[in-house]
Order: structure tokens, then sequence, then C-alpha cells
């Protein structure tokens, strides 16, 4: 693939049709849309361009680089939650799993309920969806792609009888080296860097890397310029009749209110879901260790529940992490890598949490769980449990509580992680920030911020509520639309997504 | 990865500080000078990351290395240069609660790296079999550095069995 940014330095001024902060999931969808039916984009991504040429060697290294904060950015509140997001070009669907799910009917339908209407025409919804399905060219992990992991938690779903399928990724060249979540080996994730992105530089889209925004009026955007190497090395200053902020569901209403926007529209960072996870670590009687894909099997057995259970990558330090052992027993135990399972159970969370203004580089992410879903994740800690238990007659299991001993047994799993069980003790995480400038809250229906005449959201902030699921194909779809809307109200000719 | 968070950090960096102070003459001393070529960690840190590590993860074991040898700990040092300052400073930090934690029960008249074999190890185990909330959060955190840096070696995940997570390079 050739060259399609630019990494800039000095005292730079463009000026624009339109700029888009950010490059992930909605930005790179909008950048295409817009740029291809004829406007003049820019886009301004912090990060850089990666792939497996020169994606950084180690997993400390890429979180270190790839991820915002490098890894350490986390909620305020009980329990304190890491919410990763990812940095560069194609945003967190650079390190996310490549999983992709349909929305549900039931969250289409909900969305249109909170957004007053934005999302009446569920068949036009549906019908751009299944077109954004082909063009990132997502597909059913076949079988022989799945790792151990996967096929340990096939086995064991299916023994307790429970609904589950293999996950639909965007990796048409999986080569199943499970490293989705650093850089593909191979370059066979169809992330948006790969899928969107070229096409808009094509269109002529300006695409900046190393570009950090500082503060943004309706007119004018300034930052400065940064080198791979962290270091200043410019300045910019940048006209544009439109911004669009595509900067994630922290990032965007971090920026918006850093400069002064939330005076005129206080719905900017209001609604946080983090879509939190909670995972549990098995150790199974044989050996289980194959390659194979990231994460390819799921279960929404409990999706009435709002629990939603996905077999997890494998990581030796997370491994170690999970199970309370030390000294040579305790490395002894390592030796059973191979025999390592593990699952997380997803909360489609009713909390709400806020996004405020950075604090020295740091998102200012309030966020404690209600009870509601402090029940769903001990209910996704006990299903966590049963599975590998019951559905892989596991050795021993690990609950992500502090302070907790494997357990060897549901009684024990009951014992402890009783339904009363505080959320203090409770080590969750979090990879799906949304909704926290919200369609019919902040924004109005076609993604434009309340109160603005010129300032568009188009990323997974402007969705009314939480998908549910993995949410990147309700991003690709939801901004596609905005996109198309914001094209079609100035009369310009969309550009199909297949020509 | 579970991150620590701060409130919970300073609460225990506070606690052992405010009784370090109470009893500071025995927890006071210096350090051997370390040969590695290190940008982040000082003496002090790379020594009790060493004590730590070796304890947590000795040779031995089936694995290859242990927590504390240097290529370990070039890649602690290496993961906290990577980070940005705020976080650089509790992670450098953190590892002083573990040596002069000694202040909070009976090993007070010493800190850990200068206690005997057997004092460090039920010291050290009274530390990783705690139930009590924030010293569980604070050995959380401990074992996260650990987990990336011995854990991320490439001979390690070869000898687990485990999908690498780096680049062979």
């Amino acid at each position: 693939m050739s060259q399609y940014w630019k990494e800039e330095s000095g005292a730079q001024t463009w000026t624009t049709d339109i700029v888009i902060i950010g490059s992930g999931a909605g930005g790179a969808m909008a950048a295409m849309t817009l740029s291809e039916a004829g406007f003049d984009v820019v886009v301004l991504e912090q990060g850089f361009h990666y792939d497996y040429k020169n994606a950084p060697k180690t997993l400390g290294e890429t979180i270190g680089t790839m991820y915002e904060e490098n890894g350490f950015r986390t909620t305020k509140g009980e329990p304190p939650i890491p919410v990763a997001g990812g940095k560069g070009l194609g945003g967190s669907t650079l390190i996310n799993s490549a999983i992709c799910f349909h929305t549900p009917k039931d969250t289409l339908q909900r969305w249109n309920e909170l957004s007053n209407g934005a999302f009446a025409n569920e068949d036009a919804f549906y019908q751009k969806q299944d077109e954004i399905w082909k063009f990132m060219q997502v597909r059913e992990t076949p079988d022989m792609r799945l790792s151990g992991n996967d096929l340990a938690h096939k086995r064991a779903t299916k023994k307790l009888g429970w609904v589950e399928g293999n996950i639909h990724r965007n990796t048409p060249g999986c080569g199943g080296c499970g490293r989705c979540n650093a850089i593909c080996s191979i370059n066979g994730k169809n992330s948006i860097d790969r899928a969107a992105l070229p096409r808009a530089a094509k269109a002529g889209a300006r695409i900046y890397t190393g570009t950090v925004v500082q503060q943004i009026t309706e007119k004018k955007v300034q930052g400065y310029i940064l080198n791979r190497a962290k270091k200043r090395i410019g300045t910019f200053t940048l006209h544009a009749q439109t911004l669009i902020i595509a900067a994630g569901s922290i990032g965007t209403p971090s920026l918006l209110q850093a400069s002064g926007h939330n005076t005129k529209n206080d719905q900017i960072g209001i609604g946080l879901h983090i879509h939190p996870v909670i995972n549990t670590w098995a150790i199974v009687p044989d050996p289980i260790y194959r390659p194979g894909s990231t994460q390819g099997h799921y279960s929404d057995q409990f999706v009435d529940d709002r629990v939603l259970l996905e077999a997890n990558p494998i990581l030796a330090g997370a491994f170690y992490q999970a199970f309370p052992a030390y000294g040579l027993s305790g490395k002894e135990l390592m030796l059973k890598g191979a025999h390592m399972a593990s699952t997380g159970a997803l909360i489609r969370d009713i909390t709400e949490g806020s996004v405020g203004i950075p604090n020295n580089g740091s998102a200012k992410i309030s966020y404690s769980l209600g009870e509601a879903d402090r029940k769903a994740l001990i209910l996704g800690i006990h299903k966590g449990a049963q599975l590998w238990l019951e559905g892989a007659d596991a050795e021993q299991i690990a609950l992500p509580i502090f302070g907790s001993s494997p357990c060897r047994s549901m009684d024990e799993v009951y014992k402890a992680a009783p339904t009363d069980l505080s959320l203090e003790r409770m080590i969750g995480y979090s990879s799906h920030p949304q909704a926290s400038c919200r369609i019919g809250r902040a924004l109005d229906h076609n993604g434009k911020l309340l109160g603005y005449s010129n300032i568009y959201v188009m990323d997974a902030s402007s969705l009314p509520s939480n998908v549910g699921r993995n949410p990147q194909i309700s991003i690709f779809t939801t901004i596609r639309i905005l996109a198309e809307r914001f094209c079609e109200q100035r009369g310009k000719d969309i550009i199909p997504l297949f020509t | 990865m579970h991150l620590l968070s701060r409130r919970h950090f300073l609460m225990g960096v506070g606690a052992t500080a405010l009784l370090s102070a109470a009893i500071a003459i025995p927890q006071l001393g210096s350090y051997p000078k370390t040969k590695l070529e290190v940008h982040t960690l000082s003496d002090r840190e790379v020594h009790i990351y060493r004590i730590v590590g070796d304890w947590l993860l000795p040779s031995g074991g089936g694995l290859p290395g242990s927590g504390g040898d240097d290529i370990t700990i070039m890649r602690i040092d290496a993961l906290l240069t990577n980070l940005p300052p705020d976080q650089r400073q509790l992670l450098k930090a953190l590892p002083l609660v573990f040596e002069h934690g000694t202040a909070l029960n009976r090993f007070a008249q010493s800190r850990m790296s200068s206690l005997s074999s057997q004092e460090k190890e039920s010291y050290l185990r009274s530390w990783t079999e705690s139930t009590h909330l924030i010293s569980a959060q604070l050995v959380a955190a401990l074992r996260t550095i650990y987990a990336l840096s011995y854990f991320e070696r490439i001979d390690v995940q070869e000898a687990m069995h485990v999908p690498p997570s780096c680049i062979p390079s």
C-alpha cells in the first residue's frame, strides 16, 4: 500500500471545506464518504500509521504506542475500570479483535425512541449495514481458524446447551496469528485504515498524522505536530467551513469541553456507556492450545440478562495475573499455559457516566456502576465460571475478584462471588466506550452539535445508547448514513461503497 | 490488565509513608549501584524490582530466566520509560510500598530488601495472600509490571505454549 498520509513539521496553515478530527471507525468512514462526494477534506490524526512492517515488537510497547494514554486510561468511580482505545490511523479498529455484529433490532428501536425518530427507517438502516458488512469483508470465522480457546469455548457452550456461534470478523486474510489487538502479522485484518482511508486519500483527502488538536472554534482548529518519538516538531492552524469531531467517545467530548463548547451545549459528555467486561480464567484438564483467531466464538444465551460471553484472547501475562501464583510452584503452574482458557462477559450497561475536561493529558471519565449492572456483572462471573467448570471440567478457575483464591466448584464460586459482592472487589475492563455525545441529546438527527451551525460529531459518541454488542459495524453504519445525509443536503452525489 | 486506581494507590502510599516516617531510621540505607544501562529506574528501584521479581518468579520451575534477571529488569525500565510522567512516577513509587511496607508489621525494624530470606518470604507472602482490598490492588498492580515484562519474553511464552504476543525479532 502506498503512503496515503502525510507527516508534516514546522508552522503549518491549512484551509479546507471540512476538517475531520480523528481517523477511527467514524472519522475514516466520514472522510471517505465526503471526499468521494467532492468535498475538500482534511483529516487530523494524533497517532501514526502502523502495519506489520513498523509495528512495535512487544505487547508492552504496543500498548505504550498505539493505545490511548499508553493503556492507562481509567474511569474514576466504583470500580475504577481501564478503558482501552486505539491511537493511530484507524483508531480502535487498528487494535480491536475485528469482531462484527449486526446492530440488534431492539437496540435500533431503542435508539429511535431515545433520539425522537432519528432511526425510524429500519429497513434503510439494515440495508446500509449489509453494504457495510460486505465492504468490510466480514466473514464468519471458520472452524479451522478458531484458536484452541475458541474451540474449548465452543465445546463447553455446546455441552451446556447454550446458544452459541462462531464470531464474524473483518479479517479476510486471517492467518490465525491471534495478534489482532496489536498489529496483524500479515495485514489480514481489514481495519478502517485499510478499507476507507486510502479511498479517501485517492479522492483528494489530506490525511495528517501526528497532529494533536488543542483548541477548536467554529471556523478554526489549532494544535501541534508530533513526530513518532513524541517530540513536538511543529504547529498548525486550520481554517474550515465545517468541523467534524470524530475523536472517539472519550476524545470527542473531552475536546469539545476543553474548547469551551459545553457552555452552549450542556449535553456534551453526558450519557457515556462503556460496555464493561469481566473475565474468567480456567485451567482445563487437557492441553487446548493451537493458534487461531484472537476471538472467534461467543454465546448469547444470556442476552436477555444483558450478558454476552466471548472467548478471550489468550495472553501469558493475563494468565499470570489471573492466578495468584508465585515462587517455583507458581512458575510450574504457568507451564500449564497450553491448558489455559478464558471467557469475557460483556455487560450491556444501563449505567450512564460522563466525560469531562482532561487533566494533564488524562481523560476525566466519571463512571460508577449502578446496582442493575453490578448484578449483571455477578451473573457474568457465575456464567463464565459455569462455562469452564461444568462445560469443560476445568481443574480450577480464577475469578475477576481482588484477593480471591482459585475455585474448583460452583459452590466455591458462589462463596467467592456472592450476589452481594461489592463493586470495589471486581476487576473489570472496557473496550467499547460509546454514546457520550448522543444524537437526540447533544446532537440533532444529522449529527450536528445543537447550538452550532457547522460542528458535527461522527463517531461512537454519536450513538444514542449502548449497542449491546461489539460496536464497530454499528458505528460504520451510523456514520455512513450521517455522512451521506450531509452530502444529500448539499446536493452532492454519493459514490457507492462498491464502484 | 488491571490497573490500580490512583486513589487507592495514594492511600496505600500515604499510609506506608506515614508509618515509615514514624520509624524511619531502620528504613534508611543505601542500595547497590546497578550495572544495567537503565533510563528510568533508580538503583533503589532496580534493587527492589529484582528482589520482588526473584521472589515472585525465581529461576527454575521450567520457565527460563527469572522475574529479577537483567532481561526482565531492562524490560521493566523500557515499559516505564515509555509512560507519561504521571503514570511513570506512580509505577516508580510502587516498589517502595513493598520495600517500606515492613513498617506496617512485625518487620518494622528493617526495610524489605534487608530482611533475611525467611523473613522476606514471610513478609512478601503476607502481601500476596492478603484479601484486604488495598493490599490486593497493590499486589495486582505489581504483578501487572511482571506480566508486561517477564511474561512478554518470547522464550517464556514459548515455554508456556501460549501464542506469542511479540513479533519475533
